[in-house]
């Protein structure tokens, strides 16, 4: 297992990890500042604002229903269980995995940052219904971004786009990295010795 | 890129896929700009639930569908504010230095001039259409043209009449610096008209048969195409001439006047009702005829008219607006727009065609060469050279510019104006512009070139193979 950072200078938060067998492009939930002050967002914090302040808000509220009501304490109990589960539902890395000859994987990490991933979704597809792997730009709030999508055919042969590196979004160095990596192992050119 | 390579963002409401005058203007128009060698890209509104969002369109020409809702026929309400930050992103990501708005009806073209002065963007507006000044709609819309137009750094039109209208509607006069009574034309009003694809309008090679003479009506039927004008007259035609014959394409409101006088003088063998034409079957319903006929009550240029002649029919149109400019006077006849002088000049049209005066393979090797689109390029970048080597306006001239408007007017868009700084300045707070996605890569014209040339190479070998293939069977 061998892991480099291509694009160190500008995006230290991509990787590619070399597996036996597959390779997987890693994208962190955090980057550089872009205005070139080298500070870093972070977008999975271990401490945020709010973790102090949701003891005392609790405590607060906790006493102030003395009544006993039960409705109360459920609403309280259901806000803490919430809370938690949010700092622990972080997205802590994305990855897209290639099988070469055999298809790709679309991973997404969730956990609080100071764990080992608790959740993680996976999406495989297949080679044979990987229609096409490609970079486009669409439209998010006020913004147009570059995405990464992966063109699956079903098998009624209807299309589907899966977008990598989902809640992650990175920037057009980064996919475009990982759009070489695998068109040149899962869509290979011609075999020049046939020539 | 070359060095005075230029990109510009086309503006408008008014994009495929709808079809339309104005629509394949654009696209032809920044076709050819392409070609050239500038880089060009267009911002409309979407069309939902599928053309949404970033799309290509051949060749290498971008288009972005924003989602703003429609109100009528393919028309966004005028909302100033909203726009920008989409216009912002945009402009920004992909360092255009031009807009071009197209057709006064456009909110979002207009929005376009209003915003463009934060990036240093250059301005350009062409209108399409000729509007009346009486009525309440034309009243609103010339004010907001107006408006618009304050700033804006050139007007195109697509013929004289068309520049007359526009200077009075969207009032491009400004005090003359000699005595500042006298009002003179703004000098940056030009009038470069549309073109057509000659190639896709030939005449059939066989000469019409002369027992039979068919009028082409091509349009939308509604009122401001004359079709009451051309209810009255074709039955009385129908009944002077006995060997010509009606076909109309086309789907509109008045579709039901069509079918009533049809049905109250029955001329049902005499005048055939199409529907409906889509823009590729244009020419095989106009070479089915002899005589086109036109009988807008308004029309800035007239493109079916062209297009009619082109495949070498002889015209009859009423004469208004832009019409008198676009072909010599041998090839259409005039009418002014009443019911007995179009009786007139369609007599007058049946006669020539008669007795075989009216070549349709000459009438297209002459109109061929008067309209072409690389030269409506030419003359366009001819223009966007002049803006870019301008000096733009600074913004306190741009106030009191808009204060000009009028008593209300003025002090009303000098507000928007006012407030679009403050809505660009929180703009640049929240979505600060080092965090924009920039276009690194556009199709370079080299390899669009070469990719085209080898998918044409591709196709010719295949038909060769399917002509071989289906040789071999036959034997």
């Amino acid at each position: 297992m061998r892991q480099t950072r291509p694009l160190l200078d500008l995006h230290p938060e991509f990787s590619v990890i070399e597996w036996p067998g597959f390779s997987e492009y890693r994208v962190e939930n955090w980057r550089l500042a872009r205005n070139g002050s080298g500070k870093i967002i972070r977008g999975a914090t271990t401490w945020s604002w709010l973790d102090p302040c949701v003891p005392v808000i609790f405590s607060l509220a906790w006493s102030k229903v003395s009544s006993g009501s039960l409705v109360a304490y459920l609403l309280i109990g259901i806000t803490l269980v919430l809370f938690v589960w949010s700092r622990c539902n972080q997205v802590l890395h994305e990855s897209v995995l290639v099988f070469p000859t055999l298809g790709i994987q679309l991973e997404s990490h969730r956990g609080h940052p100071s764990l080992e991933p608790l959740f993680v979704s996976r999406r495989f597809i297949h080679a044979s219904s990987l229609e096409d792997f490609v970079i486009h730009e669409g439209l998010r709030r006020w913004d147009v971004r570059y995405y990464l999508a992966a063109i699956k055919r079903s098998s009624n042969g209807g299309l589907s786009i899966q977008v990598a590196f989902e809640n992650i979004l990175p920037y057009f160095p980064v996919l475009q990295e990982v759009y070489i990596g695998v068109q040149n192992a899962m869509f290979p050119g011609p075999n020049l010795q046939d020539s | 890129m070359k060095d005075e390579a230029l990109a510009i963002a086309m503006i408008s409401d008014f994009f495929h896929p709808n079809v339309g005058g104005v629509e394949s203007h654009i696209y032809m128009l920044s076709a050819n700009l392409i070609r050239r060698g500038h880089k060009v890209i267009v911002i409309t509104h979407s069309h939902p639930p599928d053309r949404v969002g970033v799309r290509w369109l051949l060749p290498s020409l971008k288009v972005y569908h924003l989602p703003f809702t429609t109100i009528a026929s393919s028309a966004t309400l005028p909302n100033y504010f909203t726009f920008l930050p989409y216009f912002r992103t945009i402009i920004v990501r992909e360092h255009i230095n031009l807009i071009h708005a197209h057709a006064s009806l456009s909110a979002l073209g207009q929005e376009g001039i209003l915003h463009s002065h934060f990036f240093g963007v250059r301005t350009v507006f062409t209108d399409h259409s000729l509007f009346g000044f009486e009525d309440a709609a034309s009243i609103l819309t010339n004010k907001l043209l107006a408006a618009a137009l304050k700033n804006v750094d050139a007007v195109i039109c697509v013929s004289h009449t068309s520049r007359e209208n526009t200077v009075l509607r969207g009032q491009l006069f400004e005090p003359s610096e000699d005595d500042p009574s006298v009002s003179i034309v703004r000098q940056s009003v030009y009038t470069i008209p549309n073109a057509l694809i000659a190639e896709q309008f030939t005449p059939s090679p066989q000469p019409r048969p002369l027992q039979t003479i068919n009028i082409v009506v091509l349009s939308r039927l509604a009122y401001r195409k004359g079709i009451d004008l051309l209810v009255a007259t074709a039955p009385r035609i129908c009944a002077a001439f006995p060997n010509v014959k009606f076909i109309i394409g086309g789907d509109g409101p008045k579709l039901n006047d069509l079918l009533q006088v049809r049905e109250r003088y029955l001329l049902q063998d005499r005048i055939e009702l199409l529907g409906p034409v889509r823009h590729r079957d244009v020419r095989d319903v106009l070479v089915r005829g002899s005589i086109f006929l036109n009988t807008s009550l308004t029309e800035s240029f007239g493109i079916a008219i062209l297009e009619a002649a082109c495949t070498g029919l002889y015209v009859v149109s009423t004469r208004v607006g832009g019409v008198p400019e676009i072909l010599p006077e041998d090839m259409i006849s005039f009418a002014n727009p009443d019911e007995d002088d179009v009786f007139r000049a369609i007599s007058e049209a049946v006669h020539i065609v008669s007795q075989g005066n009216h070549d349709p393979l000459e009438a297209h090797e002459r109109v061929k060469s008067f309209y072409d689109w690389m030269q409506v390029a030419e003359r366009t970048e001819n223009v966007y050279n002049t803006v870019i080597r301008s000096e733009p306006i600074d913004f306190w001239t741009r106030v009191q510019r808009t204060m000009t408007l009028g008593p209300f007017a003025g002090l009303i868009y000098t507000a928007i104006l006012i407030v679009d700084c403050l809505f660009f300045l929180f703009l640049e707070w929240w979505m600060p512009r080092e965090d924009m996605d920039f276009v690194q890569a556009h199709w370079k014209p080299e390899v669009f070139a070469e990719l085209a040339q080898n998918a044409s190479q591709a196709g010719t070998q295949r038909k060769a193979y399917i002509r071989e293939e289906r040789g071999r069977v036959d034997i």
